[in-house]
């Protein structure tokens, strides 16, 4: 039993651990929370959904194009709005995130009702069992595909000078810029990137989870305590702590009872934050 | 100097014009609205006190207000305490589990308190949402009594709720304007600035920051109790949603936060606003309130993060700069 429990966590966390290496990634670079991330998420389940009403695409086949859409949509509102607000003051900061969430979740219920939708004839269904572990396969694809795009951005982040460059940013903005780097372009693009995660893990969540408005504030706000467990700023720490917290749901709510698996994520954040007020593995200014 | 007796004569007859509006607009919706904008300009004031001055952003008020509201009526309900004694319960009670829950929290900064204040909400909902003694998720029915001051209910007009709000606004305006000016309000700011150097100049942190939380908390928690009366019911989805949260950090930052007039002025302009295009659209415009809380959030913080009240500030300045340069010439 703990066994399929333990397996069922580190299925959910790595969904959660995509969503967080986003949040992770933008924060670590222009020190901005994106409290609208779980609303992106949920937008890329719609736009999953649209594209599999309207012309049969596989939410997971069509994991890339989504990544890519939601990309671009990245670079806009960065264009649009982000870059605006990063030098003003904290409160501006941290609130006007906030305040894109909010419009886009009413903007979604607005649009298209709160009624839960889902995607009929996903490939990717049915369950199997793999020794004594019964798995599903929908949960299986989503998280491998998590993983694949969360090695991909991993790569991307070691290996290419426009990844070091990120990196290097994270590290000292000051010192990155007088070394030449043009920062502007570069925020966009790693606020592109932490969105193509968020959009990347809606279209992978799209092919077994109802859509609905609300769906994503969940995922954001799972993926925030993922991400201040691992320490803002450090990716890989996000997507430990997001998988550490796949974890505590299931195995908490079989143990303690499902309505208690939330408020068991937030006490477990409450509870390491105060231990160590950075997180796990978190480092830099607040 | 006189500045500041200008201040003060203008607060005299806002408060006026506030004592007499209901008696001017005395249609059902109209007396509800002007409850919603006071019971909010209030909530504004006392997230304010925590995170305009002394720079502990909270987005999870409603953790204190359901807290108060359900204080008092679980009094009432229970063991059939007078409302009114339920009202300085729910403000002692809020507070003191504020400070509790605030020792382990003021050693968080930054967007780590915000996000420990959105997850201390969700928390205390499903607690209440699983504790069958207080209802679950049903809530409980607060009895209809003979509408009264005495019986913290009003049941023919709705106004009795608005001078009672109104009231509390005075009483924290009041508050806030002797705070500003005392050593608890300037180390209030010390922090917000600067902790460390706070703390270096001998500032006692901790106990600062504690006070700040109890103090929004217990105001908070008494204006649980004024709208638990008002609806005569409590449920958790309701009395703990996340939405008053987000609206009262909005309602304070649209105005502008860390001083005085700013959450007054988001109350008075949000609220109407959220409640008259909930209302035109209907139930078919669902989430349209909302979307335009968001939007203008994110107006305001793209252009103008001092608030409304940034906006007035600026424009009284070149005001004075022209008047100085008719002076000269």
């Amino acid at each position: 039993m703990i066994l399929q429990l333990l397996t069922g966590g580190v299925l959910l966390g790595c969904v959660y651990g995509l969503v967080s290496m986003g949040l992770s990634l933008i924060y670590g670079v222009m020190g901005i929370v994106n409290f609208a991330h779980g609303a992106l998420v949920m937008l890329a389940m719609y736009v999953s959904y649209w594209l599999n009403t309207y012309v049969s695409l596989d939410p997971v086949i069509g994991t890339p194009i989504i990544a890519l859409i939601m990309f671009g949509f990245g670079m806009i509102l960065y264009k649009l709005v982000i870059k605006r607000v990063l030098k003003g003051p904290f409160l501006a900061r941290m609130l006007v995130t906030f305040g894109l969430s909010i419009f886009f979740i009413n903007m979604a219920q607005f649009l298209w009702s709160p009624d839960y939708r889902n995607i009929q004839g996903a490939i990717s269904k049915g369950t199997f069992m793999l020794g004594s572990v019964f798995i599903e396969l929908p949960k299986l694809v989503a998280s491998v595909g998590s993983l694949i795009v969360a090695a991909l951005i991993y790569w991307f982040l070691r290996k290419t000078k426009t990844g070091l460059a990120i990196q290097a940013i994270s590290i000292d903005r000051s010192a990155a810029s007088l070394m030449g780097i043009n920062l502007e372009k570069l925020n966009a693009i790693a606020f592109g990137i932490g969105i193509a995660c968020a959009g990347a893990a809606g279209s992978l969540l799209a092919s077994y989870y109802y859509i609905f408005p609300d769906v994503g504030t969940m995922f954001g706000l799972v993926a925030l305590v993922a991400v201040a467990l691992g320490g803002f700023g450090s990716t890989e720490g996000a997507l430990i702590g997001a998988i550490l917290i796949g974890i505590i749901e299931t195995l908490g709510g079989f143990y303690i009872g499902p309505e208690y698996k939330y408020a068991l994520i937030f006490l477990s954040y409450v509870l390491i934050v105060i231990v160590r007020p950075k997180g796990l593995m978190g480092w830099g200014a607040d | 100097m006189a500045n500041n007796k200008r201040f003060i004569y203008t607060l005299l007859i806002v408060l006026g014009i506030a004592i007499v509006l209901p008696l001017v607009l005395k249609a059902r919706f109209q007396q509800h609205i002007l409850v919603l904008v006071m019971l909010y300009a209030v909530l504004g004031e006392a997230w304010n006190i925590m995170a305009g001055y002394a720079g502990m952003v909270s987005i999870g008020q409603a953790a204190f207000f359901g807290i108060g509201a359900y204080v008092s009526t679980i009094l009432f309900v229970k063991f059939q305490v007078n409302p009114w004694i339920g009202f300085i319960a729910a403000g002692l009670v809020t507070a003191a589990f504020a400070t509790v829950i605030g020792l382990p929290f003021s050693r968080l900064r930054g967007r780590y308190f915000a996000i420990g204040t959105i997850a201390l909400g969700q928390m205390i909902k499903v607690v209440f949402e699983n504790w069958p003694w207080v209802g679950g998720a049903t809530g409980m029915i607060i009895d209809m009594k003979k509408g009264s001051f005495w019986n913290f209910q009003f049941h023919a007009s709705k106004t009795g709720y608005y001078y009672i709000a109104l009231g509390m606004l005075v009483f924290v305006v009041v508050y806030i304007y002797i705070m500003e000016r005392s050593k608890m309000g300037f180390y209030f700011k010390a922090i917000r600035e600067n902790e460390d150097v706070a703390t270096g100049l001998g500032v006692n942190k901790t106990k600062y920051k504690l006070l700040a939380i109890a103090i929004s908390a217990g105001i908070t928690g008494m204006c649980g109790t004024i709208l638990a009366q008002y609806q005569l019911y409590v449920e958790p989805a309701y009395m703990f949603d996340h939405t008053i949260s987000v609206t009262i950090a909005l309602i304070a930052v649209f105005g502008g936060s860390g001083n005085i007039i700013g959450p007054i002025l988001g109350s008075v302009i949000l609220m109407p606003i959220s409640e008259l295009t909930r209302a035109w659209m209907g139930s078919s415009g669902s989430g349209i309130d909302l979307m335009i809380y968001g939007v203008f959030i994110v107006l305001m913080c793209v252009f103008e993060p001092d608030g409304l009240m940034g906006i007035a500030r600026k424009a009284g300045r070149r005001l004075e700069a022209r008047r100085e340069k008719e002076v000269a010439a």
